[in-house]
Protein backbone atom coordinates (compact mmCIF):
# COMPACT_ATOMS: atom_id res chain seq x y z
CA UNK A 1 0.00 0.00 0.00
CA UNK A 2 2.69 2.37 1.03
CA UNK A 3 4.75 1.37 -1.93
CA UNK A 4 1.84 1.86 -4.29
CA UNK A 5 1.31 5.32 -2.96
CA UNK A 6 4.93 6.13 -3.38
CA UNK A 7 5.02 4.97 -6.93
CA UNK A 8 1.88 6.89 -7.67
CA UNK A 9 3.38 10.08 -6.37
CA UNK A 10 6.62 9.57 -8.09
CA UNK A 11 4.77 8.83 -11.26
CA UNK A 12 2.78 12.01 -10.97
CA UNK A 13 5.91 13.92 -10.17
CA UNK A 14 7.61 12.51 -13.19
CA UNK A 15 4.71 13.41 -15.43
CA UNK A 16 4.82 16.94 -14.23
CA UNK A 17 8.53 17.11 -14.74
CA UNK A 18 8.14 15.82 -18.24
CA UNK A 19 5.46 18.39 -19.01
CA UNK A 20 7.56 21.14 -17.55
CA UNK A 21 10.54 19.89 -19.50
CA UNK A 22 8.55 19.80 -22.67
CA UNK A 23 7.25 23.29 -22.06
CA UNK A 24 10.74 24.57 -21.54
CA UNK A 25 11.86 22.72 -24.57
CA UNK A 26 9.03 24.29 -26.56
CA UNK A 27 9.88 27.74 -25.36
CA UNK A 28 13.51 27.26 -26.27
CA UNK A 29 12.56 25.97 -29.71
CA UNK A 30 10.19 28.86 -30.25
CA UNK A 31 12.90 31.27 -29.34
CA UNK A 32 15.26 29.57 -31.72
CA UNK A 33 12.68 29.70 -34.49
CA UNK A 34 11.98 33.38 -33.94
CA UNK A 35 15.68 34.22 -33.93
CA UNK A 36 16.09 32.43 -37.24
CA UNK A 37 13.13 34.26 -38.69
CA UNK A 38 14.54 37.54 -37.43
CA UNK A 39 17.85 36.81 -39.15
CA UNK A 40 16.20 35.89 -42.40
CA UNK A 41 14.11 39.05 -42.42
CA UNK A 42 17.19 41.08 -41.60
CA UNK A 43 18.80 39.82 -44.80
CA UNK A 44 15.95 41.57 -46.61
CA UNK A 45 16.46 44.70 -44.54
CA UNK A 46 13.26 44.19 -42.60
CA UNK A 47 12.80 44.56 -38.86
CA UNK A 48 9.81 43.60 -36.76
CA UNK A 49 9.34 47.22 -35.82
CA UNK A 50 8.89 48.08 -39.52
CA UNK A 51 6.35 45.33 -39.84
CA UNK A 52 4.44 46.63 -36.85
CA UNK A 53 4.29 50.05 -38.48
CA UNK A 54 3.28 48.85 -41.93
CA UNK A 55 1.27 45.70 -41.46
CA UNK A 56 -2.31 46.06 -42.67
CA UNK A 57 -4.77 47.25 -40.07
CA UNK A 58 -7.96 45.94 -41.63
CA UNK A 59 -8.82 42.31 -41.49
CA UNK A 60 -9.92 42.19 -45.13
CA UNK A 61 -6.70 43.54 -46.49
CA UNK A 62 -4.70 41.40 -44.09
CA UNK A 63 -6.38 38.23 -45.35
CA UNK A 64 -5.93 39.36 -48.95
CA UNK A 65 -2.24 40.02 -48.48
CA UNK A 66 -1.72 36.76 -46.61
CA UNK A 67 -3.30 35.00 -49.56
CA UNK A 68 -0.98 36.72 -52.01
CA UNK A 69 2.04 35.91 -49.84
CA UNK A 70 0.98 32.26 -49.65
CA UNK A 71 0.59 32.11 -53.42
CA UNK A 72 4.05 33.59 -53.81
CA UNK A 73 5.47 31.01 -51.41
CA UNK A 74 3.81 28.17 -53.28
CA UNK A 75 5.04 29.12 -56.74
CA UNK A 76 8.65 28.06 -56.77
CA UNK A 77 9.48 30.08 -59.87
CA UNK A 78 8.29 33.35 -58.32
CA UNK A 79 9.70 32.56 -54.93
CA UNK A 80 13.14 31.86 -56.36
CA UNK A 81 13.00 35.33 -57.92
CA UNK A 82 12.45 36.72 -54.45
CA UNK A 83 15.27 34.65 -53.00
CA UNK A 84 17.70 35.53 -55.78
CA UNK A 85 16.98 39.21 -56.23
CA UNK A 86 15.69 39.98 -52.72
CA UNK A 87 12.88 41.82 -54.45
CA UNK A 88 9.25 41.01 -54.97
CA UNK A 89 8.31 39.97 -58.48
CA UNK A 90 5.80 42.79 -58.48
CA UNK A 91 4.57 42.41 -62.05
CA UNK A 92 3.92 38.73 -61.74
CA UNK A 93 2.21 39.20 -58.42
CA UNK A 94 -0.16 41.81 -59.79
CA UNK A 95 -1.05 39.45 -62.64
CA UNK A 96 -1.44 36.54 -60.27
CA UNK A 97 -3.54 38.25 -57.65
CA UNK A 98 -5.29 40.99 -59.58
CA UNK A 99 -4.42 43.74 -57.08
CA UNK A 100 -2.78 46.95 -58.09
CA UNK A 101 0.94 47.43 -58.23
CA UNK A 102 0.61 50.14 -55.63
CA UNK A 103 -0.94 47.79 -53.11
CA UNK A 104 1.84 45.28 -53.61
CA UNK A 105 4.53 47.90 -53.24
CA UNK A 106 2.94 49.52 -50.24
CA UNK A 107 2.83 46.21 -48.39
CA UNK A 108 6.14 44.97 -49.65
CA UNK A 109 7.58 44.20 -46.26
CA UNK A 110 4.52 42.39 -44.98
CA UNK A 111 4.30 40.30 -48.14
CA UNK A 112 7.94 39.29 -47.93
CA UNK A 113 7.66 38.47 -44.24
CA UNK A 114 4.59 36.29 -44.61
CA UNK A 115 5.82 34.47 -47.69
CA UNK A 116 9.13 33.72 -45.98
CA UNK A 117 7.20 32.46 -43.00
CA UNK A 118 5.03 30.20 -45.15
CA UNK A 119 7.89 28.90 -47.23
CA UNK A 120 10.45 28.51 -44.51
CA UNK A 121 10.82 25.99 -41.73
CA UNK A 122 8.93 27.73 -39.01
CA UNK A 123 6.46 25.11 -37.83
CA UNK A 124 5.60 26.76 -34.60
CA UNK A 125 4.97 30.23 -36.04
CA UNK A 126 3.09 28.85 -39.01
CA UNK A 127 0.91 26.89 -36.71
CA UNK A 128 0.36 29.87 -34.48
CA UNK A 129 -0.97 32.22 -37.09
CA UNK A 130 -3.08 29.58 -38.79
CA UNK A 131 -1.14 29.80 -41.97
CA UNK A 132 -1.39 26.04 -42.21
CA UNK A 133 -5.09 26.30 -42.87
CA UNK A 134 -4.43 29.05 -45.37
CA UNK A 135 -1.96 26.87 -47.17
CA UNK A 136 -4.35 23.99 -47.39
CA UNK A 137 -7.02 26.23 -48.71
CA UNK A 138 -4.71 27.47 -51.41
CA UNK A 139 -3.58 23.97 -52.22
CA UNK A 140 -7.17 22.91 -52.55
CA UNK A 141 -7.89 25.82 -54.83
CA UNK A 142 -4.82 25.10 -56.89
CA UNK A 143 -5.82 21.45 -57.20
CA UNK A 144 -9.37 22.46 -58.11
CA UNK A 145 -8.29 24.62 -60.99
CA UNK A 146 -5.82 21.99 -62.10
CA UNK A 147 -2.74 24.12 -61.59
CA UNK B 1 -7.91 44.08 -27.48
CA UNK B 2 -7.92 40.77 -25.82
CA UNK B 3 -6.27 38.69 -28.48
CA UNK B 4 -2.96 36.92 -28.01
CA UNK B 5 0.43 37.26 -29.59
CA UNK B 6 3.96 35.95 -29.49
CA UNK B 7 6.75 38.27 -28.56
CA UNK B 8 9.01 38.58 -31.59
CA UNK B 9 11.16 41.46 -30.49
CA UNK B 10 11.77 43.12 -27.15
CA UNK B 11 13.53 46.43 -27.14
CA UNK B 12 13.46 48.99 -24.38
CA UNK B 13 9.92 49.29 -23.09
CA UNK B 14 8.41 48.17 -26.36
CA UNK B 15 7.51 44.75 -27.68
CA UNK B 16 6.65 43.66 -31.17
CA UNK B 17 4.23 40.78 -31.15
CA UNK B 18 2.84 38.59 -33.88
CA UNK B 19 -0.86 38.08 -33.29
CA UNK B 20 -2.82 35.00 -34.12
CA UNK B 21 -4.42 36.87 -36.98
CA UNK B 22 -1.00 37.26 -38.52
CA UNK B 23 -0.40 40.93 -37.96
CA UNK B 24 2.48 42.57 -36.19
CA UNK B 25 1.86 45.03 -33.39
CA UNK B 26 3.85 47.24 -31.10
CA UNK B 27 2.77 47.00 -27.48
CA UNK B 28 4.02 48.22 -24.18
CA UNK B 29 6.34 46.05 -22.14
CA UNK B 30 5.08 45.42 -18.65
CA UNK B 31 7.61 43.02 -17.13
CA UNK B 32 10.49 41.00 -18.45
CA UNK B 33 8.71 39.29 -21.32
CA UNK B 34 11.04 37.14 -23.36
CA UNK B 35 11.10 36.46 -27.05
CA UNK B 36 8.91 33.52 -27.92
CA UNK B 37 6.60 34.04 -24.98
CA UNK B 38 2.91 34.28 -25.62
CA UNK B 39 1.17 37.23 -24.07
CA UNK B 40 -2.38 38.45 -23.87
CA UNK B 41 -2.90 41.81 -25.48
CA UNK B 42 -4.77 43.66 -22.78
CA UNK B 43 -5.82 47.26 -22.80
CA UNK B 44 -2.95 48.24 -20.54
CA UNK B 45 -0.51 47.08 -23.18
CA UNK B 46 -1.88 49.51 -25.68
CA UNK B 47 0.71 52.02 -26.80
CA UNK B 48 -0.16 55.64 -26.34
CA UNK B 49 0.16 56.85 -29.83
CA UNK B 50 -0.79 60.26 -31.11
CA UNK B 51 -2.36 60.24 -34.54
CA UNK B 52 0.19 61.70 -36.93
CA UNK B 53 -2.15 64.43 -38.16
CA UNK B 54 -2.47 65.81 -34.64
CA UNK B 55 1.22 66.64 -34.25
CA UNK B 56 1.46 69.59 -36.67
CA UNK B 57 -1.81 70.95 -35.37
CA UNK B 58 -0.46 70.84 -31.84
CA UNK B 59 2.74 72.57 -32.88
CA UNK B 60 0.81 75.33 -34.61
CA UNK B 61 -1.41 75.74 -31.60
CA UNK B 62 1.59 76.11 -29.34
CA UNK B 63 3.19 78.61 -31.70
CA UNK B 64 0.05 80.69 -31.65
CA UNK B 65 -0.45 80.43 -27.93
CA UNK B 66 3.11 81.24 -26.86
CA UNK B 67 3.24 84.92 -27.90
CA UNK B 68 -0.15 85.45 -26.36
CA UNK B 69 1.13 83.89 -23.18
CA UNK B 70 4.20 86.08 -23.17
CA UNK B 71 2.15 89.14 -23.92
CA UNK B 72 -0.14 88.32 -21.03
CA UNK B 73 2.86 87.96 -18.77
CA UNK B 74 4.31 91.26 -19.93
CA UNK B 75 0.92 92.93 -19.43
CA UNK B 76 0.97 91.93 -15.81
CA UNK B 77 4.05 94.07 -15.22
CA UNK B 78 4.12 96.89 -17.74
CA UNK B 79 7.09 99.17 -17.92
CA UNK B 80 6.05 102.51 -16.42
CA UNK B 81 9.37 104.33 -16.41
CA UNK B 82 12.74 104.23 -18.08
CA UNK B 83 16.06 105.35 -16.75
CA UNK B 84 18.81 105.98 -19.24
CA UNK B 85 22.24 105.60 -17.72
CA UNK B 86 25.24 107.04 -19.57
CA UNK B 87 28.67 106.45 -18.18
CA UNK B 88 30.30 105.79 -21.39
CA UNK B 89 28.60 102.51 -21.81
CA UNK B 90 24.97 103.52 -22.11
CA UNK B 91 22.12 101.51 -20.66
CA UNK B 92 18.41 101.79 -20.47
CA UNK B 93 16.51 100.29 -17.62
CA UNK B 94 12.75 99.85 -17.76
CA UNK B 95 10.90 99.31 -14.50
CA UNK B 96 7.37 98.40 -13.57
CA UNK B 97 5.17 99.97 -10.93
CA UNK B 98 6.99 98.19 -8.11
CA UNK B 99 10.35 99.41 -9.40
CA UNK B 100 11.28 95.92 -10.50
CA UNK B 101 13.36 95.76 -13.63
CA UNK B 102 11.46 94.54 -16.67
CA UNK B 103 13.83 95.65 -19.37
CA UNK B 104 17.53 96.25 -19.56
CA UNK B 105 19.10 97.22 -22.83
CA UNK B 106 22.56 98.13 -23.95
CA UNK B 107 22.40 101.37 -25.93
CA UNK B 108 25.89 101.11 -27.39
CA UNK B 109 28.51 98.46 -28.05
CA UNK B 110 30.47 99.30 -24.94
CA UNK B 111 27.49 98.39 -22.84
CA UNK B 112 26.88 95.01 -24.41
CA UNK B 113 29.29 92.95 -22.28
CA UNK B 114 27.78 94.38 -19.10
CA UNK B 115 24.26 93.41 -19.97
CA UNK B 116 25.18 90.01 -21.31
CA UNK B 117 24.37 87.21 -18.93
CA UNK B 118 22.84 89.52 -16.37
CA UNK B 119 19.66 88.22 -14.85
CA UNK B 120 17.48 91.18 -14.20
CA UNK B 121 13.91 90.17 -14.99
CA UNK B 122 11.74 91.01 -12.01
CA UNK B 123 14.58 91.98 -9.69
CA UNK B 124 14.42 95.25 -7.76
CA UNK B 125 15.95 98.13 -9.72
CA UNK B 126 18.32 99.02 -6.90
CA UNK B 127 19.77 95.52 -6.94
CA UNK B 128 20.24 95.45 -10.70
CA UNK B 129 21.86 98.85 -10.72
CA UNK B 130 24.20 97.82 -7.93
CA UNK B 131 25.24 94.85 -10.01
CA UNK B 132 25.77 97.01 -13.06
CA UNK B 133 27.69 99.59 -11.09
CA UNK B 134 29.96 96.94 -9.62
CA UNK B 135 30.68 95.58 -13.08
CA UNK B 136 31.38 99.07 -14.36
CA UNK B 137 33.73 99.74 -11.46
CA UNK B 138 35.55 96.48 -12.12
CA UNK B 139 36.15 97.57 -15.69
CA UNK B 140 37.32 100.92 -14.31
CA UNK B 141 34.71 102.91 -16.13
CA UNK B 142 33.95 104.77 -12.95
CA UNK B 143 36.58 107.32 -12.28
CA UNK B 144 39.58 106.59 -14.41
CA UNK B 145 41.29 109.81 -15.36
CA UNK B 146 39.71 112.56 -13.37
CA UNK B 147 36.34 111.19 -12.49
CA UNK B 148 33.50 109.83 -14.52
CA UNK B 149 30.76 111.91 -15.99
CA UNK B 150 27.48 110.14 -15.51
CA UNK B 151 24.19 111.22 -16.97
CA UNK B 152 20.94 109.81 -15.70
CA UNK B 153 17.82 110.59 -17.68
CA UNK B 154 14.47 109.40 -16.45
CA UNK B 155 11.40 109.04 -18.61
CA UNK B 156 7.97 108.52 -17.16
CA UNK B 157 5.61 106.62 -19.43
CA UNK B 158 2.67 106.37 -17.13
CA UNK B 159 1.12 109.12 -15.09
CA UNK B 160 0.58 106.52 -12.38
CA UNK B 161 4.29 105.98 -12.05
CA UNK B 162 4.39 108.69 -9.39
CA UNK B 163 7.88 109.61 -8.33
CA UNK B 164 9.36 106.45 -9.78
CA UNK B 165 11.79 108.41 -11.89
CA UNK B 166 13.17 110.43 -9.02
CA UNK B 167 13.50 107.30 -6.93
CA UNK B 168 15.25 105.47 -9.72
CA UNK B 169 17.74 108.26 -10.25
CA UNK B 170 18.54 108.36 -6.57
CA UNK B 171 18.99 104.61 -6.45
CA UNK B 172 21.25 104.67 -9.49
CA UNK B 173 23.34 107.45 -8.05
CA UNK B 174 23.73 105.63 -4.77
CA UNK B 175 24.64 102.40 -6.52
CA UNK B 176 27.27 104.10 -8.65
CA UNK B 177 28.78 106.02 -5.77
CA UNK B 178 28.98 103.02 -3.50
CA UNK B 179 30.46 100.85 -6.22
CA UNK B 180 33.05 103.41 -7.20
CA UNK B 181 34.72 103.52 -3.81
CA UNK B 182 35.51 106.64 -1.89
CA UNK B 183 38.47 107.81 -3.99
CA UNK B 184 36.71 107.49 -7.29
CA UNK B 185 33.40 108.68 -5.96
CA UNK B 186 34.98 112.01 -5.09
CA UNK B 187 35.84 112.56 -8.74
CA UNK B 188 32.61 111.24 -10.10
CA UNK B 189 30.00 113.60 -11.31
CA UNK B 190 26.43 112.48 -11.65
CA UNK B 191 23.86 114.56 -13.47
CA UNK B 192 20.21 113.70 -13.17
CA UNK B 193 17.78 114.83 -15.81
CA UNK B 194 14.14 114.34 -16.51
CA UNK B 195 13.22 113.69 -20.07
CA UNK B 196 10.08 112.91 -22.02
CA UNK B 197 8.80 109.98 -23.94
CA UNK B 198 9.01 111.89 -27.22
CA UNK B 199 12.67 112.55 -26.62
CA UNK B 200 13.23 108.89 -25.86
CA UNK B 201 11.58 107.87 -29.10
CA UNK B 202 13.53 110.42 -31.11
CA UNK B 203 16.73 109.20 -29.47
CA UNK B 204 15.90 105.62 -30.33
CA UNK B 205 15.26 106.64 -33.93
CA UNK B 206 18.66 108.29 -34.09
CA UNK B 207 20.40 105.44 -32.26
CA UNK B 208 21.26 107.51 -29.21
CA UNK B 209 20.59 107.01 -25.56
CA UNK B 210 17.92 109.17 -24.02
CA UNK B 211 20.49 110.85 -21.81
CA UNK B 212 22.65 111.93 -24.72
CA UNK B 213 19.69 113.09 -26.72
CA UNK B 214 18.40 115.12 -23.82
CA UNK B 215 21.74 116.81 -23.26
CA UNK B 216 21.97 117.50 -26.97
CA UNK B 217 18.56 119.12 -27.02
CA UNK B 218 19.37 121.14 -23.94
CA UNK B 219 22.57 122.34 -25.51
CA UNK B 220 20.72 123.25 -28.66
CA UNK B 221 17.98 125.11 -26.85
CA UNK B 222 20.58 127.13 -24.99
CA UNK B 223 22.20 128.17 -28.21
CA UNK B 224 25.24 125.90 -28.23
CA UNK B 225 26.38 124.83 -31.60
CA UNK B 226 26.61 121.07 -31.52
CA UNK B 227 25.79 118.30 -33.91
CA UNK B 228 24.14 115.00 -33.20
CA UNK B 229 27.11 113.08 -34.52
CA UNK B 230 29.24 114.50 -31.79
CA UNK B 231 26.88 112.96 -29.30
CA UNK B 232 26.63 109.67 -31.02
CA UNK B 233 30.14 108.62 -30.12
CA UNK B 234 32.60 109.77 -27.55
CA UNK B 235 32.14 110.72 -23.97
CA UNK B 236 29.85 113.58 -23.13
CA UNK B 237 32.40 115.46 -21.09
CA UNK B 238 34.56 115.68 -24.18
CA UNK B 239 31.73 116.93 -26.29
CA UNK B 240 30.94 119.81 -24.02
CA UNK B 241 34.35 120.41 -22.57
CA UNK B 242 34.79 123.76 -24.27
CA UNK B 243 32.09 125.45 -22.33
CA UNK B 244 31.92 124.50 -18.70
CA UNK B 245 30.75 120.96 -19.32
CA UNK B 246 27.41 119.47 -18.74
CA UNK B 247 27.11 121.24 -15.48
CA UNK B 248 26.74 124.67 -16.95
CA UNK B 249 24.20 123.28 -19.30
CA UNK B 250 22.16 121.45 -16.77
CA UNK B 251 22.41 124.00 -14.02
CA UNK B 252 19.27 125.64 -15.29
CA UNK B 253 17.79 122.57 -16.92
CA UNK B 254 15.50 122.25 -13.97
CA UNK B 255 13.62 125.35 -14.98
CA UNK B 256 13.84 124.52 -18.65
CA UNK B 257 11.42 121.69 -18.18
CA UNK B 258 9.90 119.30 -20.58
CA UNK B 259 8.06 121.93 -22.66
CA UNK B 260 11.30 123.45 -23.79
CA UNK B 261 12.69 120.04 -24.63
CA UNK B 262 9.58 119.31 -26.60
CA UNK B 263 9.89 122.60 -28.41
CA UNK B 264 13.49 121.91 -29.38
CA UNK B 265 12.57 118.42 -30.51
CA UNK B 266 9.85 119.83 -32.72
CA UNK B 267 12.31 122.27 -34.19
CA UNK B 268 14.73 119.45 -34.90
CA UNK B 269 12.06 117.47 -36.62
CA UNK B 270 10.99 120.40 -38.71
CA UNK B 271 14.54 121.08 -39.72
CA UNK B 272 14.97 117.48 -40.73
CA UNK B 273 11.76 117.64 -42.73
CA UNK B 274 12.75 120.78 -44.65
CA UNK B 275 16.14 119.42 -45.51
CA UNK B 276 14.59 116.25 -46.85
CA UNK B 277 11.61 117.20 -48.95
CA UNK B 278 11.51 113.85 -50.71
CA UNK B 279 12.10 111.33 -47.96
CA UNK B 280 10.44 110.87 -44.65
CA UNK B 281 11.98 113.11 -42.04
CA UNK B 282 12.86 110.50 -39.45
CA UNK B 283 14.32 107.35 -40.80
CA UNK B 284 16.04 104.95 -38.53
CA UNK B 285 18.43 102.87 -40.53
CA UNK B 286 19.73 104.53 -43.67
CA UNK B 287 22.85 106.53 -43.00
CA UNK B 288 22.17 109.47 -45.29
CA UNK B 289 19.25 110.98 -43.37
CA UNK B 290 21.27 110.71 -40.20
CA UNK B 291 23.95 112.81 -41.68
CA UNK B 292 21.63 115.33 -43.11
CA UNK B 293 19.50 116.31 -40.14
CA UNK B 294 22.68 117.40 -38.41
CA UNK B 295 23.42 119.72 -41.28
CA UNK B 296 19.82 120.74 -41.48
CA UNK B 297 19.70 121.63 -37.85
CA UNK B 298 22.68 123.82 -38.38
CA UNK B 299 21.00 125.48 -41.29
CA UNK B 300 17.98 126.47 -39.22
CA UNK B 301 20.31 128.14 -36.88
CA UNK B 302 21.81 130.17 -39.65
CA UNK B 303 18.30 131.17 -40.63
CA UNK B 304 17.70 132.49 -37.18
CA UNK B 305 18.42 136.14 -36.44
CA UNK B 306 21.79 135.19 -35.07
CA UNK B 307 23.39 134.56 -38.43
CA UNK B 308 26.74 135.80 -39.58
CA UNK B 309 26.76 139.45 -40.58
CA UNK B 310 29.47 139.35 -43.24
CA UNK B 311 27.96 139.02 -46.70
CA UNK B 312 31.26 137.80 -48.15
CA UNK B 313 30.76 134.58 -46.25
CA UNK B 314 27.84 133.58 -48.42
CA UNK B 315 29.36 132.73 -51.80
CA UNK B 316 32.30 130.97 -50.27
CA UNK B 317 30.57 128.04 -48.62
CA UNK B 318 28.20 127.71 -51.52
CA UNK B 319 31.16 127.40 -53.81
CA UNK B 320 32.31 124.64 -51.57
CA UNK B 321 28.93 123.01 -51.80
CA UNK B 322 28.87 123.08 -55.58
CA UNK B 323 32.36 121.75 -55.65
CA UNK B 324 31.12 118.92 -53.53
CA UNK B 325 28.41 118.25 -56.07
CA UNK B 326 30.94 118.09 -58.86
CA UNK B 327 33.50 116.08 -56.98
CA UNK B 328 31.10 113.54 -55.54
CA UNK B 329 31.02 111.83 -52.21
CA UNK B 330 34.74 111.91 -51.56
CA UNK B 331 34.80 115.52 -50.52
CA UNK B 332 31.55 115.49 -48.67
CA UNK B 333 33.04 115.26 -45.23
CA UNK B 334 35.46 118.03 -46.06
CA UNK B 335 32.70 120.37 -47.09
CA UNK B 336 30.77 119.44 -43.99
CA UNK B 337 33.71 120.29 -41.85
CA UNK B 338 34.24 123.69 -43.37
CA UNK B 339 30.61 124.40 -42.93
CA UNK B 340 30.85 123.39 -39.31
CA UNK B 341 33.72 125.73 -38.74
CA UNK B 342 31.70 128.49 -40.34
CA UNK B 343 28.92 127.74 -37.91
CA UNK B 344 31.33 128.02 -35.07
CA UNK B 345 32.33 131.41 -36.30
CA UNK B 346 28.71 132.40 -36.40
CA UNK B 347 28.32 131.12 -32.91
CA UNK B 348 31.15 133.28 -31.70
CA UNK B 349 29.63 136.29 -33.37
CA UNK B 350 26.35 135.64 -31.75
CA UNK B 351 28.00 135.36 -28.37
CA UNK B 352 29.67 138.69 -28.81
CA UNK B 353 26.27 140.21 -29.35
CA UNK B 354 26.21 141.27 -32.98
CA UNK B 355 22.64 140.55 -33.82
CA UNK B 356 21.47 141.22 -37.32
CA UNK B 357 18.46 139.86 -39.06
CA UNK B 358 18.90 139.00 -42.68
CA UNK B 359 19.47 135.29 -42.21
CA UNK B 360 16.72 134.21 -44.62
CA UNK B 361 18.06 136.59 -47.25
CA UNK B 362 21.49 135.16 -46.83
CA UNK B 363 20.23 131.65 -47.31
CA UNK B 364 18.51 132.64 -50.55
CA UNK B 365 21.62 134.35 -51.83
CA UNK B 366 23.67 131.34 -51.01
CA UNK B 367 21.34 129.09 -52.96
CA UNK B 368 21.43 131.43 -55.93
CA UNK B 369 25.19 131.53 -55.92
CA UNK B 370 25.25 127.79 -55.71
CA UNK B 371 23.00 127.49 -58.75
CA UNK B 372 25.06 129.97 -60.73
CA UNK B 373 28.25 128.15 -59.97
CA UNK B 374 26.73 124.89 -61.02
CA UNK B 375 25.73 126.36 -64.35
CA UNK B 376 29.20 127.78 -64.84
CA UNK B 377 30.76 124.46 -64.08
CA UNK B 378 28.45 122.83 -66.60
CA UNK B 379 29.42 125.33 -69.28
CA UNK B 380 33.08 124.88 -68.50
CA UNK B 381 32.75 121.16 -68.83
CA UNK B 382 30.98 121.52 -72.19
CA UNK B 383 33.75 123.82 -73.40
CA UNK B 384 36.33 121.38 -72.21
CA UNK B 385 34.57 118.60 -74.04
CA UNK B 386 34.64 120.60 -77.26
CA UNK B 387 38.33 121.32 -76.84
CA UNK B 388 39.08 117.70 -76.16
CA UNK B 389 37.14 116.61 -79.24
CA UNK B 390 39.11 118.98 -81.44
CA UNK B 391 42.39 117.89 -79.95
CA UNK B 392 41.47 114.28 -80.52
CA UNK B 393 40.58 114.91 -84.13
CA UNK B 394 43.84 116.67 -84.69
CA UNK B 395 45.76 113.85 -83.12
CA UNK B 396 43.81 111.32 -85.12
CA UNK B 397 44.69 113.08 -88.38
CA UNK B 398 48.32 113.12 -87.35
CA UNK B 399 48.30 109.48 -86.53
CA UNK B 400 46.67 108.58 -89.80
CA UNK B 401 49.22 110.66 -91.64
CA UNK B 402 52.06 108.91 -89.84
CA UNK B 403 50.57 105.51 -90.53
CA UNK B 404 50.18 106.27 -94.16
CA UNK B 405 53.73 107.49 -94.37
CA UNK B 406 55.16 104.41 -92.77
CA UNK B 407 53.02 102.25 -95.00
CA UNK B 408 54.33 104.01 -98.08
CA UNK B 409 57.85 103.58 -96.84
CA UNK B 410 57.37 99.88 -96.34
CA UNK B 411 55.91 99.60 -99.77
CA UNK B 412 58.83 101.41 -101.26
CA UNK B 413 61.27 99.30 -99.31
CA UNK B 414 59.65 96.12 -100.55
CA UNK B 415 59.73 97.47 -104.09
CA UNK B 416 63.41 98.20 -103.77
CA UNK B 417 64.06 94.68 -102.52
CA UNK B 418 62.07 93.20 -105.33
CA UNK B 419 63.89 95.51 -107.75
CA UNK B 420 67.24 94.45 -106.45
CA UNK B 421 66.27 90.75 -106.53
CA UNK B 422 64.88 90.65 -110.02
CA UNK B 423 67.95 91.61 -112.01
CA UNK B 424 69.91 88.76 -110.47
Amino acid sequence: MEEEEETFYSHAFNRQAVIRFNQNQDAEERRQEIMEFTAELASYGIRFADLADTSPKHEDSRILLQGIAAKLAKQDRLFSVLLDTRRLPVKELTELSGVSRKTIERNRKYLIAVSLLVHGRYPFLKHYIHIEALKEQIEKKAGGTGL
Amino acid sequence: MSSRGIVMEARGNKLVVLTQEGSFRKVRRLGDERIGQEIVLTAQRKMLRMPKAVIPAAVILILIALPAFWAARAEAHPVVAYLSLDVNPSFEIGVDRELNVRKLEAMNDDALPFVKGLHYEGLPAAQVMELLARRLAESSYLGSGGGAEVILAGVKLDAGAGNAVALLSRQAEQALLSAAGSAQAAGMHVTSLESTEAVREAAAAKGLSTGRMTVYLLAKSQGYNVSLDQFRSGAIQEVLSWDGGVDALVSDSRNIGSEKLQEQLEREKKAAATSLPTGSPVRKTSPAPQERPAGAAVRTQSAKPAASPEPAASPKPSAKASKRDAAGAGERSDAERTRDSRQKAEHRHRQSGEHKSYGGDLERKRLEAEKLLKEKAEAARAKLDEKARKAWEKRKAELEEALKRSHDEMERHAGQKRGSNEPR
